[in-house]
């Protein structure tokens, strides 16, 4: 009795097991339809639902097309896009960040796109798109969505401080600052994302970007132990100077855009997002009137303005069985149409949509700022090894923040290390 | 009655020893091979072999030397202190008073917290514009400002080790419970009417019985301590300037950021060699007391 037992459990459990490997074998898939799996970013703009819904537009126009969309958090994304091309299950089409476009090319992992984009299509792109999207002089990605942070500023505070206009530059910025914690108008008018994240490296480029700095020369050497120090020398000015919020080490942007919207700081830097959310009487105690957006200015006589590319675009990966598809796919989703429709959080990555008077109603601020911003945005580094030397980067610039070694002392230190993983 | 036969318990654990070896075993023999190899994230190119190069990398790799560095202190610091708490507040909840099993039922709620809630919550309370610890210290009349307690390089690691004790206290302390639970009655009462005093009861009596107890518990929390990861990772991912980056974390990194797994695989190697000979060295007191 007991052995047969045994046999009925052994049996119990070979069926069991068997029939998890079984499923779906008697699924047989139509051979006429192609189908393409799609990995994106799960993230308010453009939304999960929003990207769902073009998909499903497409295949409603391609019958013979099904995709699969996959949604992950950006900090998610490159590695499941890198660990999935490794595998046997690789996606068709992704969506990737502008730093990791040197990677991708450098791996071979993107289809070269460049003859199956007709010259109306590039013309009618901001040109700011194609530059992180172009490698080598070969188009390997479609521009999604341009972004850069910009600067808010409390207009609110300025008036009260005396001014009834932007700052001009730099300086006039931080005196701006000055005079608005003189007054007692606020403990700390500078607010900033320097946590130990991407984002600090984001805030610190655009003011590398505004001092003329590059972190990188024309051959790709890191270079920023000399052209990077009046950007990080600034930093570390308003920070001596009692001017930015000291909790600007442990904030990401998020965190900022919660102090800003507060009323508890005069300006900070953030994605376009934040414009829409600063003026949201249910996410911010600021009136719309109050909140300014604008591009951040330069230092004085080095340049007017600056901005730093924090955009992504659309591949189609070079393992895909299915090319032409894919790409018909991403040229439907960066189409003038789908984007124009779906523009309410992300503005588009077409200059005529610049112009359409239904695209900038209500947020002309923004608009007029975007259009500045992408004509002259540049990216950071251009280089397979990124995200280790971004690493490196925002660790020695917390260094010099927090005073354990000087300015001179990290960038020479980061730039020395970076020099070693290349 | 007779007990079955060895070979039925045998065929009966067969099923957990094969699915133990699946999802542990070969994973684990899967990266003992990647440690000799130059392989990355995307498999693109072929793997080659490196012999203990990887190894030579991690042992001159400063960085990582600075992250074991960090998780000693941080499994030293929090065994330490959950040690010594969970002891005390067993010894507290075993003595008779109002509410006692109510204060019980609570113990077990840090534990039972999952960690990523436990170090989101944390978070909120650290928060230098509204944390509760910040507006409590400030009322208390014991800072003058808020401070940033994540943002900070001297107090991140500490507010992270606080953070970790409140959670995992409890579980010394019911372990150490359950032990006190069968402490003989008698034995007490024989002590007290022989003069012994409190301070002598639980040097002689209550300690050398708990003992066993908690050394299990010990070693479960010195694992736990030294690979610790997730905690350190949602409250501040290794920052500020690295300060906070526990070996794991860099495992973590060296593996997928830069997309190295031959040399984080070796770093998870050396990780876990580390782990094995701190349970060596306890399996070993624990035999010589047999």
């Amino acid at each position: 009795m007991k052995k047969l037992c045994l046999v009925f459990l052994c049996v119990l459990l070979s069926t069991s097991v068997m029939s998890v490997f079984a499923g779906g074998a008697n699924e047989k898939p139509d051979s006429n339809v192609i189908e393409l799996r799609f990995l994106a970013m799960a993230q308010a703009a453009y939304s999960e639902q929003n990207v769902n819904d073009m998909t499903a537009d497409f295949m409603k126009a391609n019958p013979n097309i099904k995709i699969y969309t996959e949604f992950v958090p950006y900090e998610e994304l490159r590695n499941k896009t890198l660990l999935a091309y490794g595998s046997n299950n690789p996606y068709d089409a992704v969506l990737i960040d502008d730093i990791w476009y040197a990677e991708y090319v450098d791996n071979n992992m993107l289809i070269d796109i460049t003859e199956d984009i007709p010259k109306s299509y590039k013309n009618g792109v901001l040109a700011g798109g194609w530059n992180f999207t172009t490698k080598n002089d070969k188009i390997v990605g479609l521009p999604w969505f341009l972004d850069t942070m910009y600067l808010f500023f409390n207009e609110d505070m300025l008036k009260k401080a005396g001014y009834d206009h932007q700052p001009t530059s730099l300086e006039e910025m931080v005196e701006m600052g000055r005079t608005i914690k003189t007054k007692g108008i606020v403990e700390y008018p500078f607010v900033f994302s320097l946590a130990q994240a991407e984002a600090l490296i984001c805030v610190y480029s655009n003011f590398l970007e505004a001092f003329n700095g590059s972190f990188q020369d024309d051959e790709g050497n890191y270079i920023i132990d000399t052209s990077g120090l009046e950007a990080l020398n600034f930093l570390l000015a308003i920070k001596d100077e009692g001017l930015l919020n000291p909790n600007s080490a442990e904030y990401l942007e998020e965190d900022v855009r919660r102090v800003f919207s507060s009323g508890d700081a005069a300006f900070t830097m953030n994605w376009a997002y934040m414009y829409a959310l600063a003026v949201d009487p249910a996410e911010s105690s600021l009136t719309k009137n109050s909140v300014g957006i604008m591009v951040l200015p330069g230092a004085k006589g080095i340049k007017a303005s600056a901005a730093m590319s924090g955009s992504m675009g659309l591949s189609v990966l070079n393992k895909t069985e299915h090319p032409a598809e894919a790409l018909a796919y991403i040229k439907y989703l960066s189409s003038k149409e789908v984007q124009d429709t779906y523009s309410n959080l992300q503005l588009p990555v077409w200059e005529a949509s610049y112009d359409d008077p239904a695209i900038a109603a209500g947020r002309e601020m923004l608009v007029g700022a975007a259009k500045k911003a992408f004509s002259i945005m540049n990216v950071r580094p251009s280089d397979p090894n990124y995200q280790e030397a971004s690493a490196i980067f925002q660790q020695y610039i917390q260094l010099a923040l927090f005073g354990d070694l000087s300015p001179e002392e990290a960038l020479s230190m980061a730039v020395n290390k970076v020099r070693e993983i290349q | 009655m007779t007990n079955p036969p060895v070979r039925h318990y045998s065929l009966l654990i067969a099923p957990m020893v094969i699915i133990m070896g699946a999802v542990i075993g070969w994973p684990l023999i899967r990266t003992l091979m990647l440690s000799f190899t130059d392989a990355t994230m995307m498999g693109l190119n072929p793997i080659s072999f490196v012999g203990l190069s990887n190894f030579q990398k991690a042992f001159s790799d400063s960085g990582f030397i600075s992250a074991l560095k960090i998780s000693l202190i941080f499994a030293v610091s929090v065994v330490t202190i959950e040690m010594m708490l969970g002891t005390t507040v067993a010894l507290l909840v075993n003595e008779p008073f109002k509410g006692r099993n109510i204060l019980r039922a609570l113990l077990i709620l840090p534990w039972a917290i999952p960690t990523v809630v436990n170090a989101i919550m944390w978070r909120l309370i650290y928060n230098p514009e509204y944390g509760a610890l910040n507006s409590l210290l400030t009322q208390m009349g014991l800072i003058d400002s808020y401070i940033s307690w994540l943002g900070n390089p001297d107090k991140a690691l500490v507010a992270i080790i606080f953070a970790d004790v409140w959670k995992n206290f409890s579980l010394v302390a019911l372990i150490a419970l359950a032990s006190l639970q069968s402490l003989s009655s008698a034995q007490m009462e024989a002590a007290k009417i022989d003069g012994a005093n409190a301070i002598q009861r639980f040097g002689y009596i209550t300690l050398p019985h708990i003992i066993p107890s908690l050394q299990v518990a010990l070693v479960l929390r010195i694992i736990e301590a030294v690979k610790v990861f997730d905690i350190i990772y949602i409250m501040t991912k290794g920052g500020p300037a690295n300060k906070t980056r526990s070996g794991s974390i860099f495992v973590y990194q060296e593996a997928f950021t830069n997309s190295r797994m031959g040399s984080g695989a070796a770093f998870a190697v050396i990780m876990v060699s580390l782990i094995v000979i701190l349970i060596l060295f306890y399996m070993r007191i624990l035999m010589k007391k047999k």
